[in-house]
């Protein structure tokens, strides 16, 4: 998929697309089974969404304010809401500050799913019992 | 992009090149220098600088040259030999170089090293020591850019470069003809950097000194360049401190004005900074501007960005005060721009200012804001551009209302109406304290700027300085400055203009003018809590000069007063026709020579007969005229504090005897009894509102002592002026009886239960008037007004009119919205009344109406039914707002309301399933007049709220709630609706903790049942916790381990919805 696209357009499983947000909560870096993981919230002028880098080749966040350019970024269902996750096949770079206009309404990650949208991976096990997790999921 | 690239790149710029994209310009500045050098390497100087001025990429060449500059510092002779390639090509090369420095400030300097910065600074001092053509605007922007920087260290060597070259090149600086901006910008950035500059801890730290040098130098050698400034530069002296440079300024400016090219410091606060917009670094700049045009509702967010970035620092608050010069001045067009931009203009000055706690920053931050004001002289009309912004930033603070902090922002809540209380407190106290031998210049000035603020707000402007968020003592103090605007002017103290001091008297007034800022800005916070130990002959003399003055200027202002209305008065006269006239003229001339009120009544009575009666061309123009010339002879009957009413309230019958009653009683009875006199009359008495507006209250007074019975008839004439004047009767009584309130309040509170009772229609259907009520009365007068309604008197409420009054009200101030909720208690208002208005209350905004709604819920004496759970549900979820899971704890207090609730709620929800109502939160309707939809999805959001908030409390309602049977069964049903299975995942805790609950009350009521427990057959869960508990305090606390294991069970499952779901 080539062009730019915008957070409210994303659907599930969309895949190798560009889009330019800026950094809301610069998140962590967390340990994982298969490397490490980098969440964060992002947004452009349409919505706000949880960002994940898979194995980031660098240590350090992002600052709040931060314009990322993602290029061949992908979309998941993750703890039931839309997520962009940029893997070992995409990119995610800082190109400027600042100066971009962003909404946080809606939180594309919050919003239902379409019909017949499920998270693969709760359909595979049970919930989870235990605290923690997803920093950004509303109470 | 190849490892050289990369490498010159990090030679530039500090960068993960895995996580960042260079900038455009960093990256050419590579590129072209790999392109240069592949031209050049192996060639002979000559060579070199043949290619440099060959037409062909000229530009590209010389942005090269640029980066070998730039990345030169441990190899110096690259320096030199670049500097030798750009002399060689030629004068006009510099030109290029010229621009590409300036092409680095403006996009490349935030993010270059340290080093790159000091190598662009070399070269700038190389130019000027070669005097190349227009290198003081390089220079000038090399100030500019150097005000900003994260690095504090870094910033003062750039500072200590700059410096030096000024230094090294005295001769060609004062050589500089036309530099009025370099000058300016010099000496704006260079203060800025000495105030935030620690004070030297060692002789050998001669940072500060040598700046402050460098400044006083600069004024000396161009001080007709100081005028650029114009008042800012007065801001620079106040800057400077108690230096001795900065006092030698002074005094140099007091003794010898007209080197400056002025004739005093009045001179310089006549005029505005002509430079304003160049100000601040570009950065900053682009980011204020970005901000004010796109900021809208993140502006916060945007804000603690910019914070985080700029204002953390030591120099934060010396930069912040900048910015405020700069976003006064900020041109915005309003043909370009929508209000929205300019409310946000107004914002972020309120963020600038609120959000810097040293308490003499905020001093200085706050002359910043009305330095405008100061220098508002009436004789340059430019300065009239100035004065707005400053009064919007007191509105906005008056009516900002505390929020919760921004999760994302460091902003915390805004010290609101307090700080626009401060404001004026600072403009009332500073006028006196800011220049003394100014004082009276100021005083003339800030009215100058306020009469503008009027002129052009008008409605706007009375909100503020007659608001009730502006305290007593602020009111007061604002009376004596501005006595022009400030109502009911009993203590109005004009200072009386002092002759021009002598110089030596300005010598001593200058070291308290410095003080000001200088770390000791409490002076102008509390300037006449600490007198000073030695005796200040200037102040001593004024204030004593000032109090004999101040009876005489009282006298003369009445004089004034009185001349002209004598003046009015006497041209009305002539305009009066034929014997209508000279019967007025006549009532005139005798008025005085009246013995008592009751001769002066009948000659009134006598005129107005003759009105009435008379046959001549007797036209509404005529009437008004007659009116205002009836008005201007028998003068105001309203006095400066003193009521009309008597002090037997109940004995009115020498109340009336002012010749204004005859007037009224014309008004009210007229002799000739036809719909002609009646139109006269009022047209009359609305003419002489338009003088004196306090006569329609007046008028309420009369016909409530006059009228009797018959007062429901007469308060026709009251609606006939209002009709008269062009005004709704709901407008005018609203700002009659404010202007009562002020002026008499024990008639005020007289006549409201008058007013409330009479305008019974009117009153309904307007919430200004009850605002006007709620904020006047205190609580003697509130209890006789409690009082009234219970007697039936006066029924303040209909159902029809009562969400538009509630939703009114709470845009309020909180003490008139207490008032109010008294007076709703007291009426009786049922809550059926307020269900369209429960889904719309702000839980950030709205705090007293939604206290007072949960209170009467509390004490509701009816069940719950099915349109009050429906309005709960319909509020828009928020995790801060703990409105309805607040009233549905409430409601489930009662055991049996808590079962009648559960098949409420069931009900409910299997009506949203029938209606396939499933998925979205605050979901807008289609159907006019419901502003939202109800989704199931809201009513699970809301009792996944309600299940983590209210579980686990002493009287496990909650527990007991979500185990009865109808909920239980509608929970079963949504999990078999397909439709329904994404939300029974989304809120997977939810569901989860009613199926525990559901077996934990199963297992209680089998052990019961073996037991043989009789209770158990009642089939409620509360109840039998109740008796549970009730055992429980008789067995003592046996069973406190086994409840301890179960709780704990039960909580892993509640902590379900905070954690990952996953």
């Amino acid at each position: 998929m080539s062009g730019e696209v915008p957070l409210n357009q994303l659907q599930p499983n969309m895949n190798s697309f560009a889009t330019t947000v800026i950094v809301l909560d610069p998140g962590a870096h967390r340990r994982t089974q298969n490397g490490s993981i980098l969440t964060m919230k992002v947004a452009d002028a349409t919505g706000s969404i949880n960002a994940s880098i898979m194995n980031p080749e660098f240590t350090e966040t992002f600052k709040p304010g931060d314009i990322l350019k993602f290029r061949g970024a992908y979309t998941s269902i993750f703890q039931g809401g839309l997520t962009i996750g940029v893997g070992k096949n995409g990119e995610c770079k800082k190109m400027g500050e600042f100066v971009m206009v962003f909404s946080e309404t809606p939180d594309i990650s919050q919003m239902p799913l379409p019909a017949g949208v499920t998270d693969r991976r709760s359909d595979d096990r049970p919930p989870r019992q235990s605290a923690g997790g997803n920093r950004f999921q509303r109470v | 992009m190849n490892e050289q690239h990369a490498r010159r790149i990090q030679k530039l710029m500090k960068i993960n090149m895995k996580a960042e994209t260079p900038p455009e310009p960093i990256a050419r500045l590579v590129t072209d220098s790999i392109s240069l050098d592949n031209r050049i390497t192996g060639k002979s100087d000559k060579e070199v600088i043949d290619i440099l001025i060959s037409k062909e990429e000229q530009d590209s060449r010389s942005i090269g040259v640029m980066y070998h500059i730039l990345t030169s510092i441990d190899n110096p002779e690259i320096f030199q030999k670049m500097i030798k390639f750009i002399n060689g090509a030629g004068v006009e090369y510099w030109h290029y170089v010229l621009c590409n420095i300036n092409m680095i400030f403006f996009e490349c300097w935030p993010v270059i090293h340290l080093q790159c910065k000091e190598q662009l600074i070399r070269l700038i001092r190389e130019a000027v020591r070669q005097n190349v053509k227009q290198i003081e605007n390089v220079l000038m922007n090399a100030y500019r850019v150097a005000s900003v920087s994260a690095d504090l260290m870094g910033k003062q060597k750039i500072f200590m470069m700059l410096t030096r070259i000024i230094r090294e090149n005295e001769g060609w600086f004062k050589a500089q003809r036309q530099c009025a901006a370099l000058v300016s910008i010099i000496i704006t950035s260079t203060t800025a950097v000495i105030a935030s500059s620690p004070a030297p801890m060692t002789a050998q730290d001669t940072f500060r000194e040598s700046l402050t040098d460098l400044v006083h130098w600069v004024i000396k050698n161009k001080k007709t360049d100081c005028i650029t400034l114009g008042r800012d530069f007065i801001l620079v002296l106040f800057r400077l401190g108690k230096t001795p440079q900065g006092e030698d300024i002074w005094k140099d400016l007091a003794t010898n004005p007209a080197s400056y090219g002025v004739a005093g410091i009045e001179d310089f606060m006549i005029k505005p900074n002509l430079i304003q917009h160049l100000r601040i670094s570009i950065e900053l700049d682009r980011k204020l501007q970005f901000m004010v045009t796109s900021g809208g509702k993140n502006t916060l967010i945007y804000f603690s960005w910019l914070t985080n970035k700029f204002f953390r620092g030591p120099d934060g608050p010396s930069l912040r005060a900048e910015c405020v010069r700069f976003m006064l001045y900020m041109n915005l067009d309003p043909a370009k721009y929508p209000p929205s931009v300019f409310e946000t203009r107004i914002q972020i000055i309120h963020l600038l200012l609120t959000t810097v706690s040293a308490v003499h920053e905020q001093q200085f931050l706050k002359l910043c804001l009305f330095l405008d004001w100061f220098g508002c002289d009436e004789r340059n009309l430019i300065n009239y551009n100035y004065v707005e912004v400053p009064f919007a930033v007191i509105r906005y603070a008056l009516f900002l209302t505390p929020g919760p902090p921004h999760p994302n922002s460091i902003v915390q809540s805004s010290h609101c109406s307090h700080y626009a209380n401060s404001l004026l407190e600072y403009l009332c106290k500073s006028v006196d304290t800011l220049i003394p031998v100014l004082s009276d210049y100021f005083r003339k000035n800030l009215n100058n700027a306020m009469k503008c603020c009027r002129d052009r707000l008008q409605h706007g402007f009375s909100q503020v300085l007659e608001n009730s968020k502006i305290d007593r003592k602020t009111t007061e103090q604002l009376r004596a400055v501005f006595p022009d605007f400030i109502r009911n002017g009993g203590v109005a103290l004009p200072v009386a203009r002092l002759k021009k001091k002598p110089v030596e008297e300005i010598k001593q007034a200058v070291p308290s003018t410095s003080a000001s800022q200088s770390g000791s800005s409490e002076k102008i916070e509390k300037p006449t809590e600490k007198p000073s130990e030695k005796p200040a002959p200037i102040d001593s003399q004024r204030a004593s000069s000032s109090r004999q003055s101040t009876s005489d200027v009282e006298k003369l202002q009445k004089k004034e007063k009185a001349e002209k209305e004598e003046k009015d008065l006497n041209t009305s006269l002539k305009l009066l026709r034929g014997e209508v006239g000279a019967k007025m003229v006549a009532l005139k001339t005798q008025w005085h020579s009246l013995d008592d009120d009751a001769d002066k009544c009948e000659a009134v009575e006598a005129v107005l007969q003759l009105m009435l009666n008379t046959e001549e061309n007797f036209d509404d123009a005529q009437q008004e005229l007659a009116a205002q010339c009836l008005q201007g002879i028998m003068g105001c009957v309203v006095e400066d504090e003193k009521s009309l009413l008597p002090d037997n309230e109940k004995d009115l019958s020498e109340a009336f005897t002012h010749p204004i009653y005859s007037v009224l009683k014309f008004l009210c009875n007229p002799p000739n009894d036809d719909d002609c006199s009646t139109d006269m009359m009022a047209t009359m008495l609305a003419a002489m509102r338009e003088k004196d507006s306090s006569l329609t209250y007046v008028l309420l007074y009369f016909i409530k002592g006059t009228s009797g019975s018959r007062s429901r008839d007469t308060i026709d004439c009251y609606k006939d002026i209002a009709k008269m004047s062009g005004r709704r009767v709901d407008e005018m009584l609203a700002s009659d009886l404010q202007l009562c309130a002020i002026n008499d309040i024990r008639l005020f509170a007289n006549l409201v239960p008058f007013v409330f009772s009479h305008f019974e229609e009117e009153v309904m259907t307007t919430p200004d008037l009850l605002s006007t009520l709620c904020s006047n009365l205190d609580a003697i007068q509130l209890r006789s007004f409690v009082s009234e309604i219970i007697r039936e008197e006066i029924k303040l409420f209909r159902k029809e009119s009562f969400t538009k009054i509630v939703m009114g009200s709470v845009e309020w101030a909180t003490t008139p919205q207490w008032v109010f909720w008294h007076l709703i208690h007291a009426d009786g208002v049922p809550i059926e009344w307020f269900l369209s208005t429960i889904p719309k209350l702000d839980f950030k905004n709205h705090h007293e109406a939604i206290a007072n709604i949960l209170l009467m819920m509390k004490r509701m004496d009816r069940e719950p039914w099915a349109g009050l759970i429906r309005a709960l549900f319909a509020r828009v979820p928020h995790k801060g707002d703990t409105f309805t899971v607040d009233a549905l704890k409430v409601l489930i207090e009662d055991s049996d309301q808590c079962q009648k609730v559960s098949e409420l709620v069931a009900q409910l929800i299997k009506k949203l399933i029938g209606n396939n109502d499933l998925v979205g939160v605050g979901v807008r309707a289609t159907k006019k007049g419901n502003p939202t939809k109800l989704t199931l999805q809201q009513v699970l959001e809301h009792l996944q709220h309600f299940s983590t908030s209210c579980v686990e409390k002493k009287q496990r309602s909650t527990e007991s709630f979500m185990s009865r049977n109808p909920l239980q069964e509608a929970f079963a049903s949504i999990r078999v609706n397909e439709k329904a299975s994404m939300l029974v995942r989304m809120y997977s805790n939810l569901f989860g903790a009613m199926e525990i609950i559901a077996q934990e009350t199963k297992e209680h009521s089998s052990s019961r049942t073996l037991r043989g427990n009789s209770s158990s057959r009642q089939g409620s869960t509360g109840d039998k916790q109740q008796s549970q508990q009730q055992s429980k305090r008789k067995t003592g606390d046996t069973d406190d381990e086994q409840n301890n294991k179960k709780r704990k069970v039960h909580k892993e499952v509640i902590e379900l919805s905070d954690s990952d779901s996953d």
